[in-house]
């Protein structure tokens, strides 16, 4: 690629796994967001085009609201590229743009209203207080195994419909689907998988296992209909017509893994917080009424999914530099949540920052803002609230062990004491 | 059913008239997580709908407006002569774009 105006170019390989090995990269974020027009990184992994990043706030927002200009169904919204057969294969709505989007988001969307999700309240409250009474029981842990994983898994499967037992099994997928971004590539046979990895999601073995499992959980849907969104969406119609096999697939593991790997990360990232900012914790101590924006100060800080990708439908500009269609523009929230222009002194964490302008973790607005954000906000609510209740100290035993990708910003494991 | 919202603008410091852009909105649920009293997300739709008169305080009005993620709502001042919930025009304004 030659350009008409210097560029300002990366300054840390951001599609190296590595690069997040220990978390956001925070100075190249600063170094990128001062820059005067978009960032360009020379090279995809498994492609030869490169990409352009944002960084800033404001043009993440830009991106997000415009899916005629930034789309989300014209290449791929993850950095590599792949072929149009693996991309028809994988698609779920998140690969969509309006208005096919809006039609399958609508199929399940009234679940998630905030009203609705108020329903789910004891359920979460359950769930958080048989995790806290675990490690307690032990003296310590594994935060994330014990507590941030099993109460978001919980709560979707019971949404969709996922039986107990299977709650481990859904884990264990949906992290075999992240290790798909690590930079190792993955055992093309695991779980019996017969298919081609470049027409997986992630490529990863794990979502044919997800894909056979969701029909198989399908088949007993129909014969036995519950109270469920399984049950819901082989029943929907779009136009007449149900989802087929692949497209109930597609759905399923898109909500089990979005359910699930984003709201553990940032209970994860909470017992971080809540170590390192014991003061700020204090405040919501004293007054509850705290807790919704310091709910949302952790999903800021903790930014679960460090970026999607969209491609540039036609020539336009964006903060300055041209764009072309067939362009690549990968917005890292990770990124945005630290504009000091949006959000003064970004790397405080504060329990009471004003509610405008919201964080971009549940993406920047538009059609793709995050399905589950009620959910999530909820869940963090009643873990946090119930902390508090216990009076809980934790304190880190070993340092945080980060999941080696550039996709999410999870963590792997974190063991602490409980006092 | 809902209770309507039966505050009066003399109850509510500054109030305005809340007003959806029904095309716009993309049932994000923001307005109703914000202000429940005022906002609703129909059932099958999930389409935001104004319970009541639609009146906030100025103040929370704009903060419900920059959260929307559908930049789906606005406010007008009242006794403008628009109706809530609307994207409405007067009668016999026409159409003009």
């Amino acid at each position: 690629m030659t350009f008409s105006e210097p560029v300002a170019i990366e300054p840390v390989d951001l599609n190296d796994p590595q690069t997040f090995a220990a978390g956001i990269p925070q100075s190249a974020f600063a170094e990128m967001r001062a820059n005067a027009g978009l960032t360009w990184s020379p090279a995809g992994r498994g492609s030869n085009a490169g990409f352009w990043s944002v960084t800033r706030q404001v043009d993440l927002v830009e991106v997000s609201r415009d899916p005629g200009t930034y789309s989300s169904a014209v290449g791929h919204i993850q950095i590599y590229d792949i072929d149009e057969d693996a991309l028809d294969a994988r698609a779920s709505m998140i690969d969509m743009d309006p208005p096919i989007h809006t039609r399958l988001r609508r199929l399940v969307s009234s679940a998630f209203t905030p009203r609705h999700v108020q329903r789910y309240q004891a359920a979460i409250r359950d769930r958080v207080r048989n995790a806290l009474d675990q490690i307690q029981a032990d003296g310590g842990g594994d935060w994330v195994s014990t507590v941030a994983a099993p109460i978001p898994i919980g709560v979707i499967c019971d949404l969709m419909g996922v039986p107990e037992a299977d709650h481990g099994f859904m884990v264990e997928l949906s992290d075999h689907l992240v290790a798909g971004t690590a930079s190792e590539p993955l055992e093309p046979t695991a779980y019996g998988n017969t298919t081609d990895l470049r027409l997986l999601p992630f490529n990863s073995p794990a979502a044919s296992a997800m894909s056979t499992y969701a029909a198989a959980l399908a088949e007993r849907r129909r014969a036995e209909p519950a109270d469920d969104l399984v049950t819901q969406l082989i029943n929907a119609e779009i136009d007449g017509e149900k989802l087929s096999t692949e497209e109930f697939a597609n759905f399923f593991r898109l909500m089990i893994f979005a359910g699930n790997e984003t709201t553990r990360s940032s209970m994860a990232h909470l017992a971080l917080h809540w170590q390192d900012f014991g003061d700020e914790v204090d405040k919501v101590r004293r007054d509850r009424s705290l807790l919704n924006t310091m709910s949302d100060e952790v999903i800021r800080y903790s930014s679960p999914i460090l970026y999607f990708r969209r491609t540039v439908t036609t020539e336009t500009e964006l903060s300055g530099t041209a764009l072309s269609a067939g362009d690549k523009i990968v917005m890292w929230y990770a990124a945005a949540n630290f504009d000091p222009e949006t959000y003064p002194d970004p790397l405080e964490f504060r329990v009471d920052r004003p509610a405008v302008p919201p964080h971009v973790a549940f993406g920047g607005g538009g059609a793709h803002f995050c399905l589950g954000a009620s959910l999530a906000r909820l869940e963090m609510v009643e873990l946090i609230d119930e902390m508090l209740e216990r009076g809980l100290q934790l304190r880190s035993s070993s340092s945080p062990d980060y999941v080696e990708s550039n996709f999410v910003n999870g963590i792997e494991r974190l063991d602490v004491e409980v006092v | 059913m809902i209770a309507e919202n039966d505050a009066t603008p003399a109850e509510i410091a500054d109030p305005v008239r809340m007003i959806i852009d029904e095309d716009a909105c993309i049932g994000g649920g923001v307005c109703e997580m914000l202000e429940e009293a005022t906002f609703l997300l129909d059932d099958d739709t999930v389409i935001a709908a104004i319970v009541g008169d639609g009146l906030l305080a100025r103040e929370r009005a704009e903060i419900v407006v920059d959260r929307c993620p559908g930049r789906a709502l606005s406010f007008v001042e009242i006794g403008s002569g628009l109706e809530a919930g609307t994207e409405g025009r007067s009668p016999g304004e026409g159409d003009e774009d």
